[in-house]
């Protein structure tokens, strides 16, 4: 399946240009069946998955327990994130997964889908020289 | 447009074809001429005013319907059963590199 990139709104490149990103929608369900859409960015420059420690919460992951790792990239410092999984869907392509994650607790951090499990799964191309980034699964 | 489609708030297009073949002349590859594109989501709605806080829009993005400084805190202000749900990202460029 094909995806448009999504205009960041407000954000312009050096150009001048409107900065565009992969971003593709997932669906997070919680244990009482409560369903969030949310968006995600196909991140190829992240190793694993990172996500807002508030969707802990939300999912019931237990962080409190969970393993702890340091990882640069998204501040000035070091910054501690809590190991945990990740399960999601994308209804675009109907297929539901779950993923090693990272959870962060930064205002900087939405959800990122990086390379561990996620870009194993899929064949991921970016296209951006027509605006369009395409995801399959995986042949194993 | 599928129904099921509209429903998700994805628009989907179908690329010119012969624009596709141009496209992708250049490295080898003809594009299915059946093949359909889901377009990018419309964050327009999301005004700077909400970087740093928690955002829930409409299913089809066009109108915020609660902000908060956590997630918890809007999900207590807004329940629908269809909601798109974020953090706000200040507007700057990003150039992530995660090396644990």
């Amino acid at each position: 399946m094909k995806f448009k990139y999504t205009v960041a709104a407000g954000l312009t490149d050096t150009r001048g240009k409107m900065v565009k990103r992969p971003i593709l929608e997932l669906e997070i369900v919680n244990a009482a069946g409560q369903k969030l859409i949310v968006p995600a960015v196909i991140d190829s420059g992240a190793d694993t998955t990172t996500l807002n420690a508030q969707y802990a919460a939300f999912l019931g992951v237990d962080l409190s327990r969970a393993k702890e790792r340091e990882i640069i990239g998204i501040g000035q410092n070091r910054v501690a994130t809590r190991i945990a999984t990740f399960a999601f869907r994308i209804p675009a392509i109907d297929i539901d997964m779950e993923v090693p994650a990272w959870y962060v607790d930064t205002k900087h951090v939405n959800i990122l889908l990086g390379q561990e499990v996620f870009f194993d799964s899929f064949k991921i191309k970016f296209e951006k020289d027509h605006d369009v980034f395409e995801i399959v699964k995986a042949k194993k | 447009m599928s129904e099921s489609a509209r429903s998700v708030g994805y628009e989907l297009s179908v690329p010119d074809p012969r624009q596709e073949f141009l496209e992708g002349a250049s490295y080898g590859i003809v594009a299915s001429m059946e093949e359909k594109v889901v377009e990018g989501l419309n964050l327009s709605a999301v005004k700077e005013e909400y970087a740093g806080k928690w955002v829930a829009l409409s299913r089809d993005y066009r109108t915020v319907i609660a902000h908060a400084d956590s997630l918890q805190t809007l999900l207590k202000r807004s329940d629908a059963p269809e909601q798109v749900v974020m953090q706000v990202l200040p507007r700057l460029g990003y150039a992530p590199s995660t090396r644990g």
